[in-house]
C-alpha cells in the first residue's frame, strides 16, 4: 500500500481521502448547478462583476461541466496530478473572485458554489475554499494518490498473454 | 496501456455526461393567471412576459425601471403578468403580497404595487401592517373591506399557489421573467437577452 513516492500507509490513505473529498465537492457543486436552469447561475456570475457580460451565459453553462469533469477525474484517480492542478486553479480563481467582492464591497446574496442548494456566508465560503486548496496541493505534490485509482490501473503492466511455455 | 488510458478517459467522460444530463429539469408551463387585475396588455399579444417577484426584494425594486422600459418599448405587442413569489428570507413579503392582492380586488393593484416598491425601505419592518393600511387609505380604498380581505386565508392561499408554481418552474430567485416560456433572471438579463428574444419572437 505504498505509493510511487514511497509514502506510507497514512499518506496513501490521505491521498485517497483527498481525492474523494475534492472530487466529491466539485461533483456536488457541478451537479447542483446543472440541476438548475443556467440563467440562475448566470445571475450569480453577473453579481461578481468580473467576467465580461457577453461571456456570462457561456460561463454559466460551461463551468458546471468543468466541475463535473475535474471532480470525476479526481474521484476515479484519472490523470490525478493534472486534475488536482485544475481543481486548485478553480478554487484559487473562485477565492480571488470572492476576495475581490469583499474589497469592492459587493454584497453577494449567494456565492453560487452549490447553485441554490446551499447558501453559505462569503467568509465561510472563503475559508472552506482555502481549506480545499490543501488536499489539492497534497495530490499535486505527491504526483497523485494512486491507491484505488485509474492511474494505477493504466500504469500497471498488462498480464502477458498465455503462451505455450506457461501452459 | 493506450487502451487502458482511453478506457479510463471514457469512464470519466461517461460519468460526467451521465451526471450532467441525467438531472431532470422539466419546466412546466405557467397556469393562466387567476387574477385578471395582475395583467397588463392585450390577451392576444404575441409576447407574454410573466414576472415572479417579491415586494420585499431590493433587486425586484431595482428591476422595476427595466420592466417599465420593456413594456413601453413593445406597447400593445406585449402582455405582462405579475406573479407572487414571496421568499422565506423576507418576513414581510407574504403580507405585502396579500395586501397588494386586496388592493387589486378594489381595482388598485398596480398603484399599490408601485407604492410597495417605491417605499420599500419604509415598510420592511415591524410597522408593515400599519403602513399597508396607510397606503390603502392614500389610494382611497375601502378600509374595512381591505382589512377583512387581508385576514382572509383564501387570499394568502392564492399567493402561495403562485409561489408553489414558481418553485415547480425552478425559479430560484426574484425577479425571474418568462418571456414566451424562455427564462430571464434579473434586470440585466431582461434588458439585454430578453429584448433580443422578444425581437426574435416578433420577427417570426
Amino acid at each position: 500500500m505504498n505509493d510511487e513516492r514511497g509514502g506510507g500507509k497514512t499518506w496513501v490513505l490521505a491521498g485517497l481521502l483527498a481525492r474523494v473529498l475534492v472530487g466529491g465537492v466539485l461533483i456536488a457543486a457541478g451537479a447542483s448547478k446543472r440541476a438548475k436552469p443556467p440563467e440562475e447561475f448566470a445571475v450569480v456570475i453577473e453579481a461578481y462583476d468580473i467576467a465580461p457580460q457577453d461571456s456570462v451565459q457561456s460561463l454559466s453553462v460551461l463551468l458546471p461541466w468543468a466541475e463535473l469533469l475535474v471532480g470525476f477525474s479526481l474521484l476515479f484517480g484519472f490523470l490525478t496530478p493534472a486534475a488536482s492542478a485544475a481543481a486548485a486553479a478553480m478554487f484559487s480563481g473562485f477565492l480571488l473572485a470572492l476576495l475581490s467582492t469583499k474589497f469592492r464591497h459587493i454584497p453577494l446574496p449567494d456565492c453560487g458554489c452549490f447553485g441554490q442548494g446551499l447558501h453559505l456566508p462569503t467568509t465561510v465560503t472563503i475559508a472552506l475554499d482555502a481549506l480545499l486548496l490543501l488536499p489539492c496541493s497534497l495530490l499535486s505534490l505527491r504526483q497523485g494518490a494512486r491507491f484505488l485509482s485509474l492511474d494505477a490501473w493504466v500504469g500497471r503492466k498488462a498480464p502477458r498473454a498465455l503462451g505455450p511455455k506457461t501452459l | 496501456m493506450l487502451t487502458r488510458r482511453l478506457s479510463g478517459a471514457a469512464l470519466v467522460l461517461a460519468a460526467t455526461l451521465a451526471t450532467g444530463l441525467a438531472l431532470p429539469r422539466v419546466v412546466p408551463p405557467q397556469r393562466e393567471s387567476t387574477e385578471a387585475f395582475r395583467e397588463k396588455g392585450p390577451a392576444a399579444a404575441p409576447v407574454t412576459i410573466v414576472e415572479y417577484s417579491d415586494f420585499e426584494c431590493p433587486v425586484c425594486r431595482a428591476a422595476e425601471p427595466a420592466v417599465r422600459q420593456v413594456l413601453a418599448l413593445y406597447g400593445n405587442r406585449a402582455r405582462f403578468i405579475f406573479k407572487h413569489f414571496p421568499l422565506h428570507i423576507h418576513p414581510y413579503a407574504l403580507a405585502a403580497a396579500v395586501a397588494a392582492e386586496c388592493a387589486g380586488r378594489q381595482g388598485k393593484f398596480w398603484p399599490y404595487h408601485d407604492l410597495l416598491y417605491e417605499r420599500q425601505a419604509e415598510w420592511t419592518n415591524k410597522d408593515a401592517p400599519l403602513k399597508f393600511e396607510q397606503y390603502a387609505r392614500e389610494l382611497g380604498l375601502d378600509e374595512a373591506a381591505f382589512k377583512a380581505c387581508r385576514s382572509d386565508p383564501a387570499v394568502a392561499r392564492l399567493v402561495e399557489a403562485d409561489a408553489r408554481e414558481a418553485r415547480l418552474r425552478w425559479v430560484g430567485g426574484t425577479p425571474t421573467f418568462f418571456i414566451n416560456g424562455k427564462r430571464f433572471v434579473g434586470a440585466w438579463q431582461l434588458r439585454q437577452d430578453g429584448v433580443r428574444w422578444i425581437d426574435e419572437v416578433l420577427k417570426k
